[in-house]
This record gives C-alpha cells, structure tokens and sequence, in this order.
C-alpha cells in the first residue's frame, strides 16, 4: 500500500486539485512582485490565505512534514501582512523563498499521484524559512542566515488560532442533500468571514455528497468573527459535530433529536466552477458537429426547395447556435496572461543564475486564446526563452563592450492573424552565426547540396535537426542539443510552422504561427475544377464573372494582374492547384491587412456557414505556406471544402509584386 | 510509464499489391474501413489520394497504389487501413487485406536506396520464404513530399 491509504483516494485527488489552483494564484502573486519590485498588500492577503489553507490540508491528509513547514512560512507572511514595509530590502531573498516554498508544494501535489509517494524531506526549506523568521524576529542572525538552532518564535497576537481556524465538519445521518447543505453553510459563514475555503470546494460535483459523508466538510477560515463561527456551526440542525483542527477540539453538538428542518431548496448557485477540460473540448467539438449538421439540413432542404416552409425555424435554430458557440467560445479560451507566470519564474531565475541582466516583456497578454493551444505551446516557448537568455543575450561586460546596453532584453509578442496565432520570442543578443551553424552541419553531415546553395533561412533551419549544438560544453538550461527538434516537433504537431530569423550582434527572433480554432464562419463556396473550395466573405469586397472584367486584366511581368481602381495581383487558383481552367470563371476580389487581390477561381455556388476543422499536422504547414489553406469544413453530401484564407494568401505571396503564383 | 508490450506488437496485417506483399504492425492499426467517400486536395504529396472525416478528425488518406507508381483502382475488396499516430489517424488505401500472421523473425538486410519499392517500406521480414516490406504510412509525410 502506499503512503494514502485507498479509501483517501477521493480526498487525495481533492486535494491536488484545490492545491494546483492555489499554487497558480501563488505564482500570479509572485510574478507581480517580481515584476515591480514591491509587494502589494492584497496581495499578501492572498499569498498568507493561501499557505494557512495549504497548512490544513495538508495536516488532513496526514501530510505532517508539509503542514509543519508550511505553518512556518504562515508565520513569516504573518510578519509581512501586518506591515508590507519589512520586506524592503529583502525583497530578492523573500521572493525567492517563496518561489522554492511553491516548487516544493507543487512538486509533492504532482508526485502525489505515482504509486510509490512518499513525503520528501522538508528540513533544507524548513531551516531556511526558520532563518528568515529568525531575521524578522530580530534574533542573531548573519547576513548570510547561518544554519542555528531555531527558538519558538513569540507568538503573534494575531495568531491563527484567533483569526484563521480550519474545521472539520460533520453531517448528521439522516441529513439528505448533505452537498446542498454543505454549500448552504458556506454561504452562510462567509460574510463573516475573511477568507473562507472548503474541501471540497465544488458541490456541484457527484463525488462531493459523498466526500463530505465520507471525510467531513473540512473548512479554513481566517474571520475576525470566530465567535459567531462558532455559533452558526453550533446552531446549523444539520451539523453533529465540528472539530477544530488546530486544537483537536471537539465543538458540542446539537442533541441528536433536535428535528432537521426539511425544504427543498436544491437549486443553488456558485459563481465559479472548475470543469475538465475534456469536457470543454466535448462541447466544442458538438457545438461545431451541430452548426455543420444545421449547415446540411438546410442546404438538403434548399435543394428540395422547401427552405421558405421552415424559414424561420432555420432562423431562430441558427440564433441558438450562435448563442450557444458564443458561450462554448467564452469558456474554451483563456488570456495569454495566465500562462505567463512560469515565463517571468524562468527569465529571473536564470538572470541569477547566468548572472546576466535581462528585461523581459510579454505583449499581447490580454489576448484570448483556446486554451488547450497554451499549454502546448507552453514548453515549446518555455524552451525558447532558456535558448534566449542562455544563448542569445551576452554578459553586461560583453554587452557595453559591444556598445550595448548592459541590460539585455527578451520578448515574447503573441498576436492573432489570419486564422493563427503568432508567438515571437525575440532577443537583442549576440544573434546566429550562419557561417557556424553552416560548419557544424557539415561536421554533422547534414548537407544535402553543395553549401554555397544554401539560403541564410535554410542554415537556421539545421538547428532544428536532433542533437544539433554548437555548445561545446552543457549547463543546466541548455547545450546538449536537447529541445529544439522538440519545438519544431511540438510546433508540427500543432499543424504550426517555426521560422529564424537572427543578425549576428542584434539578436534573434523565433517566430511560431499556428492555426487557432475559429468559430463558424459566413464563406463564399466555389470549385477549382475538382476542389470545393471556401473563402470566408469577411474578406470579400466583390465577385464578378471573369468576362465582365476581361478588359481589366492585364499581363506583366509573367503574372496576372486586374485593373480595380488600382492594380491588384490575381491569384490563379487553377494553375496554383493544377487543374486545367475552366470556360466558366469568376474572380473574387479580396483584402486583408491592408492588401487587396483577386481570385481567379470556378463559379460561385452559394453561400455556406463553416466550422473550421484543422488539416491534419502533416499536411497543415504545407497547404497553408503554399496555398494559403488555412483548414477545411465538411459541406452538403459530406464533403470537405478547403478554406483559403485571404490573410495567409497574402502574407505568403506579398512582395512577389507579379501577383504569379510560383 | 512504459507501455506494456501486447500480444499485437508481434503481429502483421499483410496486404498484396503487384504481386508484393506489404505488411504494417497491428498494434498500429485502428480500424479497417471500405474506402469512403474521399475529398481530392491538391497534391503536394506523393500518394496523398483525399480526405475524409473519422471520428470527427479531418483524417489523410494515402494511395499504396499511387506510392507504388500506379493508378488507383478500387474493386470490390478495396480498404483503408487505419493508423493511429499518436491521436492522428492516418489512412492507407490498399486493393484488399490479405492475412494477419505473426512476425517472423528472419528480419532481412533491407536498403531503402536500392529499393524499388515506395518510400512507405521500413523494414523487410521473410514470411513462409516470401519477403514481406513492412511499411509506417506516416513516414511517407516526412519522404514524400
């Protein structure tokens, strides 16, 4: 058996997920103190909410060595949250203890699930927290916080015991609904309190009636107001008995024959809960089977010329759809600000570490994006980053003696366009070598033509190649030529592309675009000989036959032009897909970015609402460079069309000034 | 944590084409479905035959026909063996499913340069004397293009 017994299973699991949460807020707290250098009240608030709850826990499911520990740092942020000012000065060291006191619960929350956990050894962190409460407390102490023996710390007159209590609550027997009930007793205590927390902390959940059964309504509480605390808890009929978990003291209960009120109060509301992502993914998948379904049913029905019957039960079922696509949207994305803690952790730790100065910026924080395409981008990026600041970015000597600023900078920008998600991670570093990474290849041999042929853009592309490094010797971020075939395989298997572009002594720019789910879109549907193509009418500005405009089309320079008011570049799908024209054409005049051009492309069949589906990762990256194919959507008979998106068309072909396709 | 090895992992669906036999792992493989309606895109890939939607997955289907240099040609046992790669379905379409036997273990020296064979083949095993060109669909994305 392992360190949890299997009948702790639920509460385990309970936990884990209440302490990832926490930890995340944790971290949240930490990068805005890191970012401006002081530490704000709320959020010290909320950083000492947090360890008091993570202390009860832990001491619940018999995590002694953690709650001991964590109780520890509850007293030093105790110190902090009566007066912010003490942590001036110290700000670097506080920080990161706290950073390796977050590390610590975080990894035991994740190790808590292999079979064979056991507890890890928390006296290095331990000793280190007594050293700064002994600092704050104004004992002996050096500079350098030697290892002393650590005294009992005066106790605060704020102590938790007044202030913060954790309470392990029992139901009566026969008490029915014991969730509704639980969350009913939530509400009530909370205006009386400063923070509350409970385990479990989803009542909606199936599991959680019988949690609290099983293991008791465990609530931490920090209240000015214990006394009433303790009076709600007493007079609630349907509590038998609560008990203090600090003091093990057990609160009398009501006399067992005391009547337990009976309503029917089941409805209720909480105003945040966590859901699986799976479950969000569901929803979003059936949302878009049923506005494709919808897309079917009605071009069936306008086949069968029985439309006008249904008109406006097609009308309200697609404003039901649109609602519903709208709110599944709503909850699958999330901004790009919450992932960007570990990025700041990352950069500052490894500033230290290298011992260099670096700035580090994140643009486009508020951008809204699916969630499950952040965290897989999360590793790729964290691995640029390191490759940023352990590569790129030159010591301060280096730096000032190559007239730079002895501060280097990192960024990383996050943009929407054309249908993906950009990510620039950019340095002001020492920048690539071509001619190096040119030499290492060959040693490596990785050349597949003569090296003079290779373009600047194909060198940088070797770096991407397993095992390729031009570190002669490994750190602890980088150098083994681990990590960047895993950024270009990660960045595949988003159906993504990864491109380099870096000037030696300016710096580096990695550049990641991959598609982002898009919601459904209004397109325009037509065919290039066997190819039922889509282009969404967002980007449409006209459609005209090709012989009405036969007398504006000109020819220069090898390429197709059109004459429209200015002149636009014509994109020849049929000789871009190679299939022979057809007699019948039409040319659909598009824009984007500013950027105008034209389609050259068969006859206009109609009008479709899409839901985007992604090409599959091997396939994406090609038809979207060369065709600017963005992803494709099913159409009536069960068809898939591609959808050319104009952004892509003309970012990909822009600069070419022949509008010839190549 | 390691997956176990399964009684599949030994184990070879063979197929014939031109008088070739083809095999690919079973433990790979999905399902094996009549050749469905399939939506033509235009050919950046060798042997890329269409798409079709499995399972609601915008899922490729490759041509063993086209990879092998020839036209398609559907008759009445003609199929789609179906991958799984690591959550992606990839398809191969083949004139009919021969036989599930299990793995020799006369593996041949195979050179994929002096082979006439598609770039599908990865490994060559001797069955009952008759080579069998053990085949990934996948890897064709990476070759064939």
């Amino acid at each position: 058996m392992g360190f949890f017994s299997t009948d702790m299973e639920s509460l385990v699991e309970e936990y884990q997920r209440e302490a990832i949460e926490l930890m995340e807020e944790f971290n949240n707290c930490l990068t805005r103190f890191s970012r401006s250098g002081s530490i704000a009240q709320k959020d010290i608030n909320s950083l000492f909410r947090i360890v008091h709850t993570i202390k009860s826990s832990s001491a619940m499911i018999g995590l002694q060595a953690m709650s001991t520990c964590t109780h520890r740092m509850e007293d030093l942020l105790l110190i902090f949250r009566d007066d912010t000012k003490r942590i001036d000065g110290n700000e670097s060291r506080i920080t990161d203890l706290l950073y390796t006191y977050g590390d610590y619960i975080t990894a035991e929350t994740s190790a808590m699930s292999e079979a064979d956990f056991s507890p890890s050894a928390t006296e290095p962190l331990l000793e280190a927290i007594n050293n700064e409460l002994n600092y704050f407390a104004g004992a002996e102490s050096t500079a350098e916080h030697s290892a002393a023996s650590v005294p009992e710390l005066p106790k605060n007159p704020e102590s938790e015991e007044r202030d913060a209590a954790t309470y392990k609550v029992i139901f009566r027997d026969e008490c029915n609904m014991i969730n509704v009930r639980a969350f009913q007793l939530v509400k009530q205590l909370r205006p009386h309190c400063t923070s509350l927390s409970s385990m479990p902390a989803d009542f909606e959940k199936k599991s959680a009636a019988e949690q609290i059964a099983k293991n008791g309504l465990i609530l931490t509480i920090v209240t000015e107001q214990i006394d009433e605390i303790k009076k709600l808890l007493a007079a609630s009929p349907y509590i038998k008995e609560y008990l203090d978990i600090d003091t093990e003291e057990k609160a009398p209960s009501l006399p067992v024959n005391t009547p337990v009120e009976e309503d029917d109060t089941s409805g209720y509301t909480t105003k945040f809960v966590t859901v699986a992502w799976e479950k969000i993914q569901g929803m979003q998948n059936i949302t878009g089977d049923l506005i494709t379904a919808y897309t079917l049913l009605k071009s069936g029905m306008r086949e069968k010329n029985i439309v006008k019957e249904a008109e406006d039960d097609l009308l309200a079922l697609r404003k039901f759809l649109a609602v519903l696509e709208m709110l599944v949207d709503a909850v699958s994305m999330a901004p790009v600000s919450s992932i960007a803690s570990p990025y700041y952790r990352l950069i500052r730790d490894m500033s230290k570490t290298e011992k260099k100065q670096v700035e580090f910026s994140i643009f486009g924080e508020e951008l809204e994006l699916d969630r499950n395409l952040l965290d897989l981008m999360s590793s790729p990026l964290i691995h640029l980053l390191r490759n940023a600041v352990d590569h790129g970015i030159e010591s301060p000597a280096e730096r000032l003696a190559a007239g730079k600023p002895a501060n280097g900078k990192v960024s990383l920008s996050v943009a929407i366009f054309g249908g993906s998600a950009r990510f620039i991670v950019a340095d002001d570093g020492g920048g690539i070598d071509p001619e190096i990474i040119l030499k290492k290849a060959k040693d490596l041999n990785l050349l597949v033509k003569p090296e003079s042929e290779y373009s600047q853009s194909e060198i940088f592309k070797f770096i991407f190649s397993p095992g390729f490094t031009t570190n002669k010797t490994a750190n602890q971020y980088s150098g083994r030529g681990v990590g960047m075939d895993v950024v270009q395989k990660s960045v595949d298997s988003l159906g993504g592309s990864v491109d380099v572009k870096s000037t030696v002594g300016v710096g580096t720019s990695f550049i990641i675009e991959v598609p982002v789910t898009m919601s459904s879109t209004e397109c325009l549907s037509f065919s290039v000989g066997q190819y039922p193509c889509l282009v969404p009418a967002r980007s449409v500005d006209k459609v005209c036959a090709l012989h009405d405009v036969q007398d504006n089309l000109t020819i220069l320079d090898g390429g197709l032009w059109l004459r429209d008011k200015t002149m636009i570049p014509v994109f020849d799908l049929f000789e871009m897909f190679s299939e022979p024209s057809s007699t019948e054409c039409c040319i659909i005049v598009i824009h984007a970015a500013g950027q105008r051009a034209a389609l050259l492309t068969g006859v206009i069949s109609g009008e479709q609402t899409a839901v985007e589906r992604p090409l599959p990762p091997m396939l994406a990256s090609l038809y979207r460079k060369k065709f600017g194919v963005s992803g494709c959507s099913i159409i009536g008979s069960g068809k898939l069309a591609l959808i050319i998106n104009s952004e892509l068309l003309l970012q990909n072909h822009h600069g070419e000034g022949t509008g010839h396709y190549e | 944590m390691s997956e176990q090895p399964t009684e599949l992992d030994h184990m070879i669906v063979t197929f014939v084409h031109d008088e070739t036999i083809y095999g690919i792992y079973a433990n790979h493989i999905m399902e094996i479905i009549p050749v469905p309606k399939l939506t033509p895109i235009p050919k950046i890939i060798i042997g890329v035959r269409g798409l079709f939607t499995y399972k609601g997955a915008i899922t490729p289907v490759m041509s063993l026909a086209q990879l092998c240099g020839h036209a398609d040609s559907d008759g009445e046992n003609a199929c789609i063996v179906l991958q799984n790669n690591d959550r992606t379905f990839v398809g191969l379409s083949v004139c009919s499913v021969n036989e599930l036997i299990a793995e020799s273990s006369q593996k041949l020296t195979y050179t994929k340069s002096a082979s006439l064979d598609s770039p599908l083949v990865i490994q060559c095993v001797l069955q009952y004397e008759k080579p069998v060109m053990i085949i990934d669909v996948e890897s064709t994305f990476n070759s064939g293009s």
